[in-house]
């Protein structure tokens, strides 16, 4: 369905929000990845008991908490292995991860790459700030090699992790980059990621405007949904490295072989033998 | 003031003024009411209450334009194409907010974001031939004036606001380079 042929909406953005207030620092931007993904959610109209979102640790894992849906505040960098459960045993969910750049690209790198290999149904929200917040500002693996900190005096001096490149190599569907600070571009892509029948990796440029202030200025510099999707990985590839991370869209978007477990065709089996279908799965 | 001459609101009818200037207030009253609670977690109460108390001016605006709805079958909009497509959103006034804001500086944010709203208001009346948009706009921007008025009154720069005497900050962020 293109998203021209959605139904008239009847969902509200704030239907999503839970009771609990974000507490994020004032100007972060993940305030902003939160309201975008209301948005996307209330546009697609999904039911609200339809829907799983699971995160590892971090400030941007807080997100669970935030939103009136199915929820798992999980470990360091274990969110894709808890939502690829998650996935497998209930594929008639929407199921959502999200967490930051350490925990997904470091801690979890791993779960990272096979998760993009599977090309399970999932979408997977990196909220990258290209540090460590909660713990107060270690640089992370998209942190760039020359930023010097209190934890790092002398910079790091490793290049930087290319997430999007990644992704692609490892053999994602959908990546896209979004701005935090672009809200409608941002919740285009979400929708179109939730959508997205596939993996989607969505890798937001979220400021953390305590340890890294100079990331305020990043609204000068993002250039807004001036990236077309190419289906061709080639062409991908050089857009993705062709990039000075600036640039927003979607960068790729293929119709791939999508991993499901067999517990989907088999929904009305008992307990006992979905579970035999998910564990067996899993061992792949 | 800002211009935004790429607006795409040209003689649009009321149904989508309505739609479209619900969804802008709807934002601002979000981050108005979200941003107040996380200024007080961070112990800055005085921000906390600048934004608190923009909060009902914001809802009081949206009265205006829900007291038109039952009239009306909205169209839905997609969230990207509401008018903030090619000017600034509501929410981008907020990415210059920080856990220590001086008093002055939470409302020159909150100024920011009523701006953005007569931005939008003042662009649909240059842009509109029809009398009932013109009238409900009319009576929008009458209230982001009376908004405006208050901040600036309020936006004095009190001795926090001197660089000399800043809030102490245990653990205070360094800028990097």
């Amino acid at each position: 369905m293109s998203l021209e042929q959605i139904p008239v909406k009847k969902a509200r953005p704030n239907d999503y929000t839970s009771n609990e207030h974000p507490v994020w620092c004032p100007g972060c931007g993940h305030f902003f990845i939160l309201r975008a993904l209301t948005k996307a959610l209330a546009w697609l109209n999904i039911s609200k008991q339809d829907i799983g979102l699971v995160s590892g640790i971090g400030c941007s894992s807080r997100l669970p908490a935030y939103l009136d849906v199915y929820g798992f505040h999980g470990i360091h960098g274990r969110a894709l292995a808890l939502a690829s459960g998650l996935k497998l045993a209930r594929p008639d969910l929407t199921v959502i991860a999200a967490g930051g750049d350490g925990d997904g690209y470091s801690i979890g790198g791993n779960h990272f790459i096979h998760a993009c290999r599977r090309n399970m149904d999932i979408t997977y929200i990196v909220m990258d700030n290209e540090v460590y917040g909660m713990t107060k500002g270690q640089p992370s693996p998209t942190t760039d090699p020359e930023w010097h900190s209190k934890l790092a005096p002398n910079g790091t001096g490793l290049s930087s992790f290319n997430p999007m490149g990644i992704a692609l190599a490892s053999g994602a569907s959908f990546i896209a980059r979004g701005f935090s600070g672009d809200p409608n571009g941002l919740t285009k892509i979400l929708t179109e990621a939730i959508q997205h029948q596939g993996f989607s990796l969505v890798e937001i440029k979220s400021p953390c405007v305590t340890f890294r202030p100079e990331q305020k200025d990043w609204h000068k510099s993002m250039r807004l949904m001036n990236v077309t999707p190419f289906a061709n990985p080639m062409e991908a590839a050089q857009a993705i490295y062709g990039s000075d991370g600036f640039d927003t869209g979607i960068y790729y978007q293929a119709d791939s072989p999508v991993y499901r477990s067999e517990a989907s065709s088999k929904k009305n089996g008992t307990a006992s033998e979905q579970m035999d279908i998910i564990e067996k799965a899993l061992l792949v | 003031m800002k211009t935004h001459p790429f607006l795409k609101t040209h003689n649009k009818h009321l149904a989508w003024v309505l739609a479209a200037v619900n969804e802008m207030i709807e934002e601002s009253i979000y981050y108005c009411d979200t941003f107040a609670h996380t200024l007080q977690a961070h112990h800055n109460e005085t921000a906390a209450a600048i934004f608190s108390a923009l909060s009902p001016y914001f809802k009081s605006e949206q009265e205006i334009v829900l007291a038109k709805l039952p009239e009306q079958n909205l169209p839905a909009i997609p969230p990207w194409e509401i008018p903030h497509q090619d000017y600034e959103h509501p929410a981008n006034a907020l990415m210059q907010a920080h856990y220590l804001m001086t008093e002055h500086e939470a409302w020159q944010i909150v100024t920011d974001m009523i701006q953005v709203h007569h931005c939008f208001y003042r662009d649909l009346i240059a842009n509109s031939s029809q009398k009932e948009v013109i009238d409900l706009i009319t009576s929008l921007q009458t209230h982001c004036l009376k908004c405006e008025k208050i901040c600036a009154t309020k936006r004095v720069p009190t001795k926090s606001d001197d660089p000399q005497d800043p809030i102490d900050d245990l653990d205070a962020p360094v800028a990097q380079s």
